[in-house]
């Protein structure tokens, strides 16, 4: 009896002793690499190809489309420029502040502000009456204009840091749309308008330079095809009844802020050879 | 009895295995998730350091003349350092090293507590400036304890 | 029995358990790794984190071929004479190499790079080909200029499986300056700016630009960019002041073209530099007469279109001004006002030009040219032009250059060619080898001779003392020894000539005073181009203050300075000698001769033109005098004997034996004749005595002054003028020499060929 007591002890014994081995050979053999179905961060990011840091215009309405169709459940999402840019008015003019997305100032910037006043835009061609434009250079991370802000007008800030640039454009929400239909290549891109409206004239804001670039376009129906210029990152349609609207080329900001970070990095977004820097972050919920 | 002795076993061994089996793993994907984040931020920001030419602006003053002084280059590390830890994600600990085409370190700036993250991970992207030469731009971003 | 069983059985258990667990965990991990490897979304990953890879490593690809192109396209914009690109693209390798070395040891990445030749670049228009293993290619110097490179790489990541992947890189700057106008006072360009393999270039503070414009004094200046407006699509228009005046004509515009030099700088150094013309058209109009006359027993005409005239070949020199010049003549370009005057030959590197000739404006040929550096000094108070050596084609064009060019005039209805000065765009372009008969044989003390087609040239001078199969040494004298084609001796032609010496005995020798110096021979480019011979004429320059006496062989610096700039041309017959003499101090002696030329015995007849009505001779009837021929033989001359022959013209020649020599004389010479000699005379000497023997000579001789009267030059007498040596094929025949008066008045002052300006071309 003891002997066969103790002999099935060995036997357990020795089956943990060779269980334990043969777990720490799988466990050490097994390597980092993860399977894309085993992490909602990991599966969206090789999906949407947030492995690269180099993005067209095309993939970066690919990333908020994936989002929207497939993981805003389970994730949150917050494409925006690089830098964290806020435009406010002051008592003399008006103020640009940038900041990182991590609270922090940079020690250097060239900073400019465009305005492009929306009056002059309903029934005439731009002229620099209409456009006011300011450059400085900043170590502080903020700098004044004397620039007045007026909330129906369209502001046009560009922040570079050496050839890193970004931008943001401040715009009443009533006149920006989201026309905008991307494709693989900016010859067939286009804007779908509202049906009735007729665009008379086009603009393309390409913030590293002073003032709206008027465009040619052709129209057929709804589809507006413009002639993009490099570095293009919005347009101003003007219509016959004196409308004008703001179309963004890039879906930014995209704020839908929720959840933990899990991923935050930097995109460099080639425009025709023109690149400006996005920042993304994906959060888990 | 003991045919049931024998399975109850079995089933012990089993579960006692899958037990240890998961919790393993899991901390491994705990850790690898870590490292997958920390690989991509860091391949990013050396990425965009290098397109950016932010880090060769300040490298070009000091450079052109051939030589580093030491105070050249103790300046010239706290403002990489200052523009790096900028543009990282917040609550990363940050290392840029760059090496030139002999293989000297031109710039090793780093954040105090580097040295103790647990987990580190590093991107890299070479870069060629026109007039100062090629280089290879190393960051390694690391979470701490 | 049951327990046997039972123990058994609990065995097999535990067996087949452990082999459970074992396959279990084996096939756990086997199942892992495929669904790692193999699974669709895992290898997708994978090749998204090598497409980043390999997306960082093309971008630095770019950078690396804008090191390679910067480097080459700024030393060659803005350095003077570096303008090899092919060592530009072997330094660069060092660089390409360090790259892939970095890439191997820092990246893992195995990268192999290669240069294919890439072709049908289209940019503004036109096509660009980048040849195999050229890397980069610089079109520059028109209204469009382009710089262009490519670069294609193989990478290979082995830990991550990824083998031979292939990326390339494109790097470049172009522009095209479009348009401009002179608007109030300021001028306004259009430039379309392209960036890599044609991206519009949006950014203006990505580039750097300067815009120069010259003066009338042909200097370039910098222009102020006032002002810049994007008009879309890469096209800026620049504001600039001052206002630039146009230059020249052109087909489209007769105020011509606003000259402009516009070069740009990109951020990452690489350069592109254009000008808003391509060339200048010029007209060359001969202004010799179709028919000469002379006197031959009553008036005589000799119609020069018959036979044509094959060897009415002006060898011209245009400078930077475009002024023509030739022998010593100075023709300005013809222009009727300031404007008219087209924009200058830019500075670009002299092996890029290229000069066409045309009889119709239509169809043109290339034609050879060389260029020369010229200088003006002051010689003893005097401007002068002189040779200062062949320029380095690698160098930039400027004011002392010379484009040296054959203007051919083979019919007497040929009154006027077109030249086109232009240049390559292609920076790579190099000087064309142009095929020479001219050879330089120098092994002194032997040779030193400047052999062509029709004649060889011993340079007697201290290198060379002494003709070849001539009895009388130099001794260092300068002089000239004339062979025929195949080396038979004529003998030395001497320059200028003074004084006498008593030998004793009553035997005087006489014209002992001659130049004493060494002649500099420029017979190849210099610099890197030493490969490259002189197409158009080899230069031969003596630059003395001394002169040796040719009895004693004492030598003097204190007499006459000799200045001579003499050249022999490629395919012609003539050679040309230009003088400078200039007078130290005071001297008086007999013998003084302008030049002497001996004939080796070989000439039958001879004669020479004369000058004034009232004497015998033979005239050109301009001024219609009544002359009269005197032709001669050297037969009936007897031994030792020197005929001299008064109111000596521009022309004399001897013939025979196949062979007739004509010198050819400026009216400067004919007027220095005069001036100083007071009675000057043509003369011929049939033999000279060497050790009993008599040696013929048969020679052509001007003297300032009767043979055994004094001639005195005074302290800073100067006179500078040409003399033309031109060999023809002639028989014995008594009329022989008219194949030589023909081509006399090309060689006169008042013949001189002119220049005018065609148009500006603006085209690309």
């Amino acid at each position: 009896m003891i002997y066969r007591l103790v002999a099935e002890i060995a036997c357990t014994l020795m089956l943990i002793v060779l269980i334990a081995a043969i777990y720490a050979r799988q466990a050490s053999i097994t390597s980092l690499m993860i399977s894309s179905l085993s992490v909602d961060v990991v599966s969206f990011t090789s999906r949407t190809k947030l492995y690269s840091s180099m993005f067209t215009i095309n993939k970066t309405w690919e990333l908020i489309e994936m989002y929207e169709d497939e993981f805003n459940h389970t994730l949150g999402l917050f494409l925006v420029p690089a830098f964290n840019i806020t435009f406010i008015p002051t008592a003399t003019g008006s103020k640009v502040i940038v900041r990182t997305w991590s609270k922090h100032i940079i020690p250097f910037l060239n900073i400019t502000v465009l305005r492009i006043i929306t009056s002059g835009l309903t029934d005439k061609v731009i002229d620099s009456t209409d456009i006011e434009y300011k450059e400085t250079e900043t170590s502080v991370g903020e700098a004044d204009f004397s620039i007045s802000y007026n909330s129906s007008d369209i502001y046009v800030i560009f922040v570079g840091l050496y050839r890193f640039y970004t931008y943001t454009i401040v715009a009443p929400e009533n006149i920006t749309r989201q026309w905008y239909v991307a494709s693989n290549t900016s010859k067939t891109d286009y804007i779908e308008v509202e049906s009735g409206i007729t665009v008379n004239r086009t603009y393309l804001i390409i913030p590293h330079y002073k003032e709206p670039v008027e465009a040619n376009w052709t129209q057929s129906g709804n589809r507006v095809y413009v002639d993009e210029e490099p570095g293009t990152v919005a347009y101003i349609l003007t219509t016959d009844t004196g409308e004008y609207f703001l179309v963004n080329r890039l879906p930014i900001p995209y704020i839908a802020r929720k959840g933990s970070v899990e991923l935050f990095k930097y995109l460099i977004c080639n425009i025709d050879n023109v690149n400006y820097m996005l920042a993304v972050e994906v959060r888990k919920v | 009895m003991k045919a049931l002795e024998l399975a109850l076993i079995a089933i012990l061994l089993v579960t006692l295995y899958a037990t240890l089996c998961t919790r393993t793993l899991s901390m491994k994907l705990a850790l690898e998730n870590d490292y997958w984040r920390l690989k991509h931020e860091a391949t990013s920001l050396a990425r965009v350091l290098a397109d950016s030419e932010v880090l060769f602006y300040l490298l070009e003053e000091v450079l052109k003349d051939g030589t580093i002084t030491a105070q050249e280059r103790e300046y010239m590390n706290n403002r990489i350092r200052t523009i790096v830890t900028a543009l990282a994600p917040p609550n990363v600990e940050v290392k840029v090293i760059v090496v030139d085409s002999n293989y000297n370190t031109i710039v090793n700036a780093s954040t105090p507590l580097i040295n103790e993250c647990l987990t580190a991970a590093t991107g890299k992207a070479i870069y060629t400036h026109s007039l100062i030469g090629i280089f290879l731009i190393m960051v390694t971003l690391g979470r701490p304890l | 029995m049951r327990r046997i069983l039972s123990r058994r059985g609990q065995l097999s258990i535990i067996t087949v358990t452990t082999l459970a667990l074992l396959t279990v965990s084996m096939v756990a991990v086997i199942v892992l790794y495929q669904r790692e490897i193999y699974r669709s979304e895992g290898a997708e990953a994978k090749s998204i984190a090598i497409s980043e890879v390999l997306d960082s490593i093309r971008s630095d690809l770019k950078r690396l071929l804008a090191l390679v192109m910067s480097n080459a396209s700024r030393t060659y914009a803005f350095h003077p004479y570096y303008h090899n690109l092919t060592v530009f693209r072997e330094d660069a390798l060092p660089n390409v190499y360090l790259w892939t070395s970095l890439l191997s040891t820092k990246y893992d990445a195995l990268v192999h790079i290669e240069f294919p030749e890439h072709n049908n670049i289209t940019l503004f228009g036109g096509n660009y080909t980048i040849q195999e293993n050229h890397m980069f290619k610089l079109y520059w110097y028109k209204p469009v200029a382009v710089s262009i490179g490519y670069v294609k790489a193989t990478v290979s990541i082995p830990k991550a499986g990824i083998y031979n992947k292939t990326i390339d890189a494109y790097t470049g700057l172009s522009m095209n300056i479009e348009h401009f106008e002179n608007v109030g006072n300021e001028t306004k360009i259009r430039v379309r700016i392209l960036v890599d393999e044609g991206y519009p270039l949006s950014d203006f503070r990505a580039i750097n630009m300067t815009v120069l414009y010259p003066d009338f004094s042909y200097y370039w200046r910098k222009a102020n960019i006032k002002d810049y407006k994007y008009l879309g699509m890469g096209r800026w228009e620049i504001t600039i002041t001052p206002q630039v005046q146009p230059m020249g004509i052109t087909s489209s515009d007769p105020d011509g073209v606003i000259p402009l030099r516009v070069y740009i700088v990109d951020w990452r150094g690489i350069v592109a530099s254009g000008l808003t013309y391509s060339g200048v058209r010029l007209v060359v109009r001969k202004n010799t007469p179709d028919v000469l006359y002379y006197y031959q027993g009553g008036y005589q005409t000799l119609d020069r279109s018959i036979g044509g005239t094959p060897d009415e070949i002006y060898t011209v020199e245009l400078d930077w001004n475009f002024s023509l010049h030739f022998l010593l003549n100075e023709a300005p370009l013809n222009i009727t006002s300031p404007n008219e005057k087209p924009p200058p030959i830019p500075p670009i590197p002299v092996k890029q030009f290229r000069v066409y000739i045309s009889s119709d404006g239509v169809s043109w040929d290339l034609c050879p040219f060389q260029s020369e550096y010229w200088k003006k000094i002051t010689w003893h108070g005097h401007e002068v032009w002189i040779p200062v050596s062949p320029a380095n084609p690698a160098y930039w064009f400027n004011e002392s250059c010379r484009l040296v060019f054959r203007v051919p005039f083979y019919t007497t209805s040929e009154r006027h060619k077109y030249i086109e000065i232009t240049w390559e765009a292609d920076c790579d372009a190099d000087l064309v080898n142009w095929p020479t008969s001219l050879i330089y044989n120098y092994s002194p003390p032997t040779y030193k001779d400047v052999i062509s087609e029709t004649f060889m040239v011993e340079l007697i001078d201290t290198e060379h003392p002494q003709m070849r199969g001539y009895p009388w040494a130099y001794n260092g004298i300068a002089a000239l020894g004339y062979r025929d084609a195949n080396g038979s001796a004529f003998g030395p032609a001497n320059i200028h000539l003074f004084g006498s010496e008593p030998l004793g005995g009553g035997i005087w020798a006489l014209g002992v005073w001659r130049p004493y110096g060494t002649w500099r021979v420029f017979s190849k480019y210099a610099g890197p181009y030493s490969w490259a011979s002189l197409p158009v004429r080899i230069l031969v320059i003596l630059n003395s203050t001394q002169v040796m006496n040719q009895a004693t062989g004492e030598v003097r610096d204190d007499y006459y300075d000799t200045l001579a700039i003499a050249y022999v041309i490629n395919g012609s017959k003539y050679m040309a000698c230009l003088l400078h003499i200039y007078w130290e101090s005071t001297e008086s002696d007999y013998g003084a001769w302008m030049f002497s030329g001996m004939g080796g015995g070989r000439p039958e007849k001879f004669m020479y033109l004369r000058m004034r009505a009232t004497v015998a001779g033979v005239g050109v009837v301009y001024n219609k005098t009544e002359i009269r021929d005197e032709i001669e033989e050297y037969s009936r001359m007897p031994h030792g004997s020197h005929w001299e022959y008064d109111d000596p013209n521009f022309f004399c020649t001897h013939w025979g034996s196949g062979i007739g020599r004509a010198l050819l004389l400026s009216r400067s010479a004919v007027n220095a004749l005069y001036t100083i000699g007071h009675q000057p005379r043509f003369a011929v000497t049939k033999s000279g005595r060497i050790g009993g023997a008599w040696v013929p000579q048969h020679s052509l001789e001007y003297e300032f002054n009767r043979l055994w009267h004094t001639t005195t030059f005074h302290t800073g007498d100067y006179y500078s003028y040409w003399f033309v040596f031109y060999q023809y094929s002639a028989g014995s025949g008594w009329n022989e020499w008219l194949k030589g008066y023909k081509y006399s008045p090309m060689f006169l002052e008042d013949y001189a060929p002119t220049i005018s300006l065609e148009e500006v071309d603006t085209s690309w």
